[in-house]
């Protein structure tokens, strides 16, 4: 896992770095993934699971994971779902504005842990954004892991992200299950909740790492699913989000019981975290 | 289906984990292989509560009904899974309406065969209601996870419109 902020170097952390809205994707009610490019220089490398703040002047900024492909650093993409003040003020721009961008900021999935082993990723709604990237990086380099499975869980067959790149994510190799809450009448697909989906548990449980994006209260019942069909809890990484201001560690705004979720995370592996997750607000 | 096919049908399912043989023969005695169209009723809600069912192949919805609202798809029920507890928990009555999704073979058991059996072989009866409190224990859970309404309201979030 990296903890360095790659984009960094030789740039002003504290900064945004202008960048123009080169295409904007509209995924589902109140979801846009923004296409960007950087007005000077080239757009920063940067590892799976990793977010940037995003800049809205008049607004303030917001922690949006990159949910691009690290193999298409030019093609810089966020998606984001409009709740509140930056993210709503985002949705109202069009292609050609701009925007401030710093990061990359916080820690990656696990990438070098996953090799050999089966890898199952489990996402809830939006969630399956900040996954994105590590299921692109895993399928560009299939050959090097065992089962890779998609776990996905929705509210409904309408907002199912990103369904456009299922196809191609099945042909690349990966095993896809879905689930809605709801179904519609013309759903031929699972209903019920992701653990529900878990089972029987592809693969041996020791040979598999989970990565888990959603909801909050989604992610502790999928962690606690996984270790009960056997799966090591150092062996469920799940991706946390908190307010956040600096980005950096140093205002405390992220901060989630000794870790700072900008610094130490995003992504944590669920033993380290499993304590403080029991606490209804910290 | 042969008789064989029948058995390790039988054994796959998580309420029938760790039967004995003798008994496995016995279930599949009594049960009968039925096939389903897509979207055909096994039962409806309110239904008199007569079999239970294994499902050996595709996948059924459990829905419910109400006036006013209509039916509502509230889980899916896939092969190697129990379906119908309620005969075998003396419920006098189904509490959800199961429809297939695709075609499907399923192993109806008549509840008083499988109840009678419970009471000849005290070991079967204690692994197979567990399993069946294991299978209702699990559908709760997911129920009560539903009911957390996990992803918000999703249509309601349109701050876009500001
Ligand atoms: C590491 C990380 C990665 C993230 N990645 C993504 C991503 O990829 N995509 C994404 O969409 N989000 C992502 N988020 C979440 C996003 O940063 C937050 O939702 C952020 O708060 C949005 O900023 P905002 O100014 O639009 O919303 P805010 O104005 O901060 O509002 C946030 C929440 O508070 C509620 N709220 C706002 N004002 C009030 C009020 N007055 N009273 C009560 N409730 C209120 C809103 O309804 C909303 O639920 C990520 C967060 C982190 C930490
Ligand atoms: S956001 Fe400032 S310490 Fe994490």
């Amino acid at each position: 896992m990296s903890a360095t902020p790659q984009s960094m170097r030789g740039t002003n952390p504290w900064t945004p770095r202008p960048f123009r809205i080169e295409g904007i994707i509209a995924e589902l009610t109140s979801v846009w993934t923004f296409c960007l490019s950087p007005e000077e220089g080239d757009s920063p490398s940067f590892q799976p699971g990793q977010f940037n703040m995003l800049y809205v002047p008049g607004f303030g900024e917001a922690a949006i994971s990159i949910s691009s492909s690290t193999y298409d650093i030019p093609q810089l993409q966020h998606t984001f779902r409009a709740v509140g003040n930056v993210t709503g003020a985002l949705s109202r721009l069009r292609e050609g504005d701009q925007i401030g961008v710093r990061g990359p900021f916080g820690n990656s999935w696990p990438v070098m842990q996953l090799p050999g082993k089966n890898v199952i990723f489990v996402a809830g709604g939006i969630g399956l954004a900040p996954l994105r990237p590590v299921i692109e990086y895993t399928l560009q380099n299939r050959t090097e892991y065992e089962k890779l499975k998609l776990i996905y869980g929705a509210k409904s067959p309408d907002v199912l992200l990103y369904r456009r790149e299922f196809s191609r994510w099945t042909d690349a190799g990966l095993e896809i299950e879905v689930t809605v809450d709801r179904g519609t009448p013309h759903w031929q697909g699972h209903i019920g909740v992701v653990t529900e989906i878990m089972r029987p548990f592809p693969g041996d449980p020791e040979q598999t790492q989970v990565l888990v994006c959603g909801p909050e209260v989604m992610m502790r019942f999928v962690a606690r699913e996984a270790i009960s069909l056997g799966v090591p809890p150092a062996q469920v990484f799940l991706s946390l989000e908190r307010n956040m201001k600096c980005a950096m560690g140093m205002c405390g705004v992220c901060q989630f019981g000794p870790e700072f979720i900008c610094k130490d995370g995003p992504v944590f592996p669920f033993n380290r975290i499993q304590q403080y997750l029991r606490l209804e607000d910290l | 289906m042969s008789n064989d096919d029948l058995v390790e049908a039988i054994r796959e399912v998580d309420c029938f984990q760790g039967i004995h043989e003798e008994d496995l023969g016995q279930i599949a005695k009594m049960g009968r292989v039925i096939e389903f169209a897509a979207n055909e009723i096994v039962f409806r809600e309110g239904d008199t509560a007569l079999s239970s069912y294994v499902v050996v192949s595709g996948t059924l919805s459990l829905e419910v009904c109400a006036p006013g609202i209509g039916c509502r798809r509230l889980s899916t029920i896939r092969d190697g899974e129990f379906l119908g507890w309620s005969p075998v928990l003396d419920n006098f009555h189904m509490t959800v309406t199961a429809r297939t999704v695709t075609i499907c073979h399923l192993i109806e058991l008549p509840k008083d065969q499988l109840l009678a059996l419970c009471e000849r072989s005290p070991h079967f009866g204690y692994v197979f209601m567990r399993g069946v409190a294991q299978t209702l224990a699990r559908r709760l859970s997911a129920a009560r996870m539903q009911l957390l309404n996990l992803f918000g309201d999703e249509a309601e979030t349109n701050a876009a419109d500001g």
